[in-house]
């Protein structure tokens, strides 16, 4: 089959491969008939989460039809049209038992790798380098998929595939980190980061109550997304100092919440930027914080910080005295995917959203070197890529 | 708790490593007496002749003695903690590594598992295949390295049911060593604790398991691997592999 390939930094390439096959008793072989590109497939592609290896197939935001199940499968049947979460989750562990899918203790084959680095594993990931599984993605004709009766998600057959396709992730991704911030009435959002995981997290922000949600970007066709599709108070950070922008429109108080959907390659273009490359090319940093700090610093006192944007290593000067001395939350990790779709494709059904507006690029996966190269370049114009085989 | 329960438990049963103190105390000497005398004499005179000769290379030659002296003197090497030689269960009785996992499942389900020794190979990597010959004595083949293979016979030593399984190989075997695991109610609804003890004098000697150590077959790994595995088989229903073709 015909699938993409992650061959080193800033190198993406169609190659054939294998056609996928059930190897253990509770998978599926799925016919994939939409795909994505992920903002956090762009930390793969800038070379920024550790091991990678040439010929890795990439991709975990995928749908498709079930073309083959395994012997142990039960709910899920071939013919089945079905979008497949980002994590795979056992369903039987102590953390699946408890809603906490993105901790499951039984999917990573290469658990020993991220136990030294972070002490436990969480759930093995599609497509998403060997420390989180190596299993291989869904930017591809094909995919096998574990445990297809804990993760896979039936869809009806009167949406389409554009309608439903991000509930692999980015779309449950920015719910969560709305959810995480317990919002109460008349509360204020602030959200860093107008990408599609941004765009999600300001709309669920929006459909679970808040009073106002403030979305911060430097690009400005992406604050005007924020602004048509959820209703957003824009700031631009290239314009305005955020936070006594945060502060004034606060009344002094801040944002009760502030949400990263930045993660690990934030940039201010100003000295923080700087700093942190510095840092990150002595191999002192893996990561930069620029929107972490942000947040921290502006949030009120007992308010939340919400975190979907990844984090992969160590990060430099965090205000933690600031996090303590205000008494914050922070919340983050995977999303628990299982926990989420179902409900929040009920809201689709329902009409209270329509995640396909935020595709600005409709590709074929023969085009995804340059689906890539756009997403990372054309900030202006490329909010979110997809791919028919 | 659960610490607690199992030396409650150990104090009853036959004398084997399971029942020494647990957890297991360490020293912190890891060189063994003559090699303290040695090098001991040596520093003493590396530093005493170096600050006589004086200048840079004198005092550079007395530094190097005075540190070989203390080492000598604590009984203690930072390079040989490193290795993992001469530690845990003292100088003379080889390596001991201690793992655990908690399973959730019922600690009857997990010991009939492991207490049909045909069951092993499927969890653990290196282990080719157990064959039981009766009389709590059984048969078994290992992967070593290089492709090469290694056999012994190991004796079912002691066990209670859903609580204890203790084993030690037979004195004949290249690959002296004993262990145990045991099976331990985890609080709550959280299922059950597998402890793993095992104690071993390596084939080679310390020194082949300090290069196995630096070049990355650590028993404590291998361990800590095989019962993911277990985990992964008793509560999933099959092993986790990125495999798709």
């Amino acid at each position: 089959m015909r699938a993409v390939c992650w061959e080193g930094k800033q190198d993406v390439r169609v190659e054939q491969v294998p056609d996928p096959h059930v190897i253990n008793p509770h998978d599926a072989v799925v016919r994939i008939t939409l795909t994505a590109i992920c903002g956090s497939d762009l930390h793969l592609y800038g070379g920024f989460i550790p091991t990678m290896m040439p010929g890795d197939v990439l991709g975990h935001e995928f749908m498709g039809e079930v073309v083959e199940v395994g012997s142990a499968v039960k709910r899920i049947k071939v013919g089945d049209r079905v979008v497949v979460p980002f994590t795979i989750s056992c369903g039987q562990c102590f953390y699946c038992k408890r809603g906490l899918y993105s901790a499951c203790d039984n999917t990573n084959p290469n658990a020993s790798i991220p136990e030294k680095l972070y002490g436990y594993s969480g759930a093995g990931i599609f497509g998403y380098s060997h420390m989180m599984g190596g299993y291989a993605g869904g930017q591809a004709e094909y995919a096998r998929v574990p445990f297809v009766d804990v993760g896979a998600l039936k869809v009806p057959d009167h949406l389409t595939d554009e309608q439903v396709l991000f509930l692999s992730d980015i779309l449950p991704t920015g719910y969560m980190a709305a959810e995480n911030c317990d919002i109460q009435p008349g509360d204020t959002v602030a959200v860093w980061g107008c990408g599609p995981v941004g765009q999600f997290a300001i709309k669920s922000a929006k459909l679970l109550g808040a009073e106002r949600v403030i979305a911060i970007d430097g690009v400005p066709e992406r604050l005007q997304m924020a602004v048509n599709y959820s209703g957003a108070t824009p700031l631009n950070m290239e314009q305005v100092d955020i936070q006594e922008e945060l502060r004034e429109l606060t009344g002094g108080r801040g944002p009760d919440s502030c949400i990263d959907a930045v993660g690990l390659e934030a940039h201010d273009g100003l000295l923080q930027t700087t700093y942190d490359r510095t840092k990150q090319a002595m191999m002192l940093e893996t990561d930069r914080p620029i929107a972490l700090r942000q947040t921290i610093m502006a949030c009120r006192k007992g308010g939340t910080v919400s975190v979907p944007g990844v984090y992969g290593g160590w990060i430099d000067k965090v205000p933690f005295g600031a996090a303590f001395g205000k008494g914050l939350t922070i919340r983050g990790g995977q999303t628990h995917m299982q926990k989420y779709m179902g409900p929040i494709l009920e809201r689709i059904e329902a009409g209270q959203l329509d995640p396909s507006e935020i595709i600005t690029h409709r590709l074929s996966l023969n085009d995804a070197p340059r689906g890539y190269k756009t997403f990372r370049e054309d900030k202006s114009h490329c909010m979110k890529v997809v791919m028919r085989p | 708790m659960a610490t607690t329960t199992l030396a409650r438990k150990t104090m009853q049963s036959p004398p084997t490593i399971a029942d020494r103190s647990w957890p297991l105390t360490q020293s912190d000497t890891n060189i063994a007496m003559p090699e303290r005398l040695g090098t001991g004499t040596l520093g003493a005179a590396l530093a005493l002749g170096g600050a006589l000769r004086g200048g840079l290379a004198g005092w550079s030659l007395a530094a190097g003695g005075g540190l070989m002296l203390a080492r000598a003197v604590k009984g203690h090497c930072a390079c040989y903690a490193a290795l993992g030689i001469g530690q845990a269960a003292g100088l003379t009785s080889g390596i001991v590594v201690r793992r655990s996992v908690t399973i959730d499942r019922p600690a009857a389900e997990l010991y009939a598992f492991w207490r049909d020794l045909t069951n092993l190979p499927k969890i653990m990597r290196h282990v080719k295949s157990v064959r039981p010959m009766g009389d709590n004595r059984s048969h078994w083949v290992v992967r070593g390295p290089l492709g090469t293979e290694i056999q012994w016979d190991a004796v079912t030593s002691g066990e209670r049911e859903n609580e204890l399984i203790q084993w030690h190989a037979d004195a004949a075997a290249l690959l002296t060593h004993s262990g145990s695991v045991a099976f331990l109610p985890a609080p709550a609804d959280r299922g059950t604790e597998i402890h793993v003890l095992l104690s071993y004098q390596p084939a080679g000697g310390r020194a082949a398991a300090a290069l196995a150590r630096l070049f990355g077959s650590e028993p404590g790994q291998e361990i800590a691997d095989d019962l993911r595995k277990f985990k992964q088989q008793m509560e999933s229903g099959e092993m986790a592999t990125n495999r798709y073709h």
